[in-house]
C-alpha cells in the first residue's frame, strides 16, 4: 500500500517540479516570442515607410518642387486604400516656403538665408494612425533655379 | 479493502489528467514558438530580398548620376536599366535586370554587345522592372514569394 | 519479503520537460536573435536615406547660394566674357568648390559629406542666360561616392565544396 502510493506521490512530485521549471522558462520564452514578433512587424513597417518615403521625396525633386497629393492612407497589408476607416498607416507629404520656416532643413548651413527664401521644403511622415508613432520621416528642400529677367 | 483499488484509479486518473495537461500546455508553447519564428523568419526574408535589392539599385542610381546617362530599355525580352558612365575617356554602361530568378549586373563597354547570360548575379529575386517616366525612374521587384514593393528615383542630371 | 515495484512513469516528466524547454528556448532565442539583426539592417537603411535627402537638401542650399552669386554676376556684367571671368573668379576664391572645363564650358564641382563612409558629389556647369536658356547653371552630375577604405576579398577560390 505504502509503496503504491510512495509511487504516486513520487511521479506527482516529479511533475509539480517539471512544471516548476517549465512555467519558468516559458515565462521568459514566452516574453522574448512577444519581444520578437513585435520587433519584426516594426521593422516590416519601417522599411516600407522608407521605400514610401522615399518615393514620394523622389516625386518631389522630379517634379521640382511640386508635389501632387499630400495624404495618402494604407491598410494594415500597406496597400494603399481611399477608405480612411479602413486605414493603418498615413503618409503625409506636405510643402511649404523657406521663407515661412524658421530654418533650413539641415538647420546648419546660413545659405538657407541666402536664397530667397521661397524654395519650397517638402516634409514626409509616415505615421501609424493608432498610436500616432512616426515609421519614418523626411525634410527635403529643393532650389528651384531663378530665371534670368 | 474493497475501497482500496477505486482510490487508487483515482490517484493515477488524477495523475494522468496532470501529466495530459503539462503535456498540452508544453505542446501549444513549442507550437508557439515554432509559429513565431517561422514568421520572423518569412518577414526577415521577404524583407530583405525587396529591401537589399532595391536599396541596392537606388545606390547604383545615385552613384551614375550624370550627365543624364541613366535609361531604360528592353533587351532580349528583358527590363534592362543602363546606366553610363566614363572611365578613363573610355565610355561603359552597367546594365542591372533580372534573367531567370536572379537579380543580375554587367558592366561593360557602351558599344559591345549586350548579353544577359553573361552578367554576374547578385541576389535572387522574383522579378524586375524599370520604367520611366520624364525624369523618374519607376522600380519594381518582386520577391519569390511574389511579394513587390516598388519605389522612384529622380535623375537630377541633365545631358 | 517486500517487494520492488518499478514505476516506469518515473522519470518521463522530466524528459519531457528538458525537451519541451530545450525547445522553447532554441525558438526563443533565435526569433528573437533574428528579429534583432533584421532590426539593426533596417536601421541602418533608414539612417543612410535620411542622411542622403539630408546631404541632398544641403547641396540644394549651396546651388541656392550659386544661383543669387550668379543672377548678381550677370546683373553687373554685360557681356557673356565678362560673365564667365567673374564667374571663374568667384568660384576660384573659395575652396570649396573645384572648378573644371568640359565642352569648353566652365563646370563647378562642389561636395557634401553624406556620412562617415559616402559623399555627395555635385557638377553644376555654368550658363548664360539669353536666347532659350533662361538659366544661370545646370546640373551635370548628382553622384554619391564611397570614401571609406574597403578592403575586397581577393582570395581566389582553389577547390569547390
Amino acid at each position: 500500500m505504502k509503496r503504491q502510493h510512495s509511487g504516486s506521490a513520487l511521479f506527482l512530485l516529479e511533475l509539480i517540479i517539471a512544471l516548476l521549471f517549465f512555467s519558468l522558462a516559458s515565462a521568459v520564452c514566452v516574453q522574448m516570442f512577444v519581444k520578437a514578433d513585435t520587433l519584426s512587424v516594426r521593422t516590416v513597417d519601417t522599411s516600407k515607410a522608407v521605400l514610401l518615403a522615399q518615393e514620394k521625396a523622389e516625386e518631389f525633386y522630379a517634379g521640382e518642387g511640386v508635389l501632387s497629393g499630400t495624404k495618402e492612407y494604407f491598410d494594415r497589408n500597406w496597400i494603399r486604400t481611399d477608405s480612411e476607416s479602413k486605414a493603418v498607416y498615413l503618409l503625409d507629404a506636405s510643402v511649404s516656403r523657406t521663407g515661412s520656416e524658421p530654418g533650413s532643413p539641415s538647420g546648419s548651413s546660413a545659405a538657407g538665408s541666402v536664397s530667397s527664401g521661397n524654395d519650397p521644403v517638402c516634409s514626409i511622415t509616415v505615421q501609424k494612425i493608432s498610436d500616432g508613432s512616426t515609421l519614418f520621416s523626411l525634410k527635403v528642400l529643393y532650389h528651384q533655379r531663378r530665371e534670368a529677367s | 479493502m474493497t475501497k482500496k483499488p477505486s482510490r487508487h484509479i483515482v490517484d493515477i486518473l488524477a495523475v494522468l489528467i496532470l501529466l495530459i495537461l503539462f503535456t498540452a500546455c508544453a505542446l501549444s508553447v513549442v507550437l508557439l514558438g515554432a509559429g513565431v519564428y517561422q514568421k520572423t523568419v518569412a518577414n526577415m526574408t521577404g524583407n530583405f530580398t525587396v529591401r537589399t535589392s532595391l536599396a541596392y539599385i537606388t545606390e547604383m542610381v545615385h552613384q551614375s548620376d550624370s550627365e543624364g546617362n541613366i535609361s531604360v530599355s528592353e533587351k532580349d525580352g528583358l527590363s534592362v536599366l543602363a546606366l553610363q558612365k566614363t572611365y578613363g575617356g573610355e565610355a561603359y554602361t552597367t546594365y542591372i535586370y533580372a534573367e531567370g530568378n536572379e537579380l543580375k549586373e554587367l558592366t561593360q563597354k557602351t558599344d559591345a554587345e549586350f548579353k544577359a547570360s553573361a552578367g554576374r548575379t547578385i541576389m535572387e529575386i522574383g522579378s524586375f522592372s524599370a520604367e520611366k517616366d520624364g525624369r523618374l525612374l519607376h522600380l519594381s521587384v518582386t520577391d519569390e514569394n511574389g511579394g513587390t514593393e516598388e519605389t522612384s528615383v529622380a535623375v537630377r542630371s541633365e545631358s | 519479503m517486500t517487494k520492488q515495484r518499478i514505476h516506469f512513469g518515473l522519470g518521463i516528466t522530466s524528459i519531457l520537460v528538458i525537451f519541451v524547454i530545450l525547445c522553447i528556448v532554441t525558438f526563443s532565442v533565435l526569433s528573437y536573435v533574428s528579429a534583432k539583426a533584421d532590426s539593426s539592417l533596417s536601421s541602418k537603411v533608414s539612417e543612410n536615406t535620411a542622411d542622403y535627402y539630408d546631404a541632398c537638401s544641403r547641396a540644394n542650399e549651396k546651388l541656392a547660394v550659386i544661383d543669387e552669386k550668379l543672377s548678381s554676376i550677370a546683373a553687373a556684367c554685360g557681356n557673356q566674357a565678362a560673365y564667365f571671368a567673374e564667374a571663374e573668379e568667384y568660384f576660384a576664391s573659395d575652396p570649396s568648390y573645384q572648378q573644371s572645363y568640359s565642352k569648353e564650358n566652365l563646370a563647378v564641382v562642389f561636395t557634401e559629406d553624406l556620412s562617415a563612409s559616402q559623399v555627395l558629389h555635385v557638377t553644376v556647369q555654368i550658363l548664360y542666360p539669353g536666347g532659350s536658356n533662361p538659366w544661370y547653371y545646370k546640373i551635370t552630375g548628382w553622384e554619391t561616392e564611397n570614401v571609406a577604405e574597403w578592403n575586397p576579398d581577393n582570395s581566389v577560390h582553389v577547390i569547390g565544396g
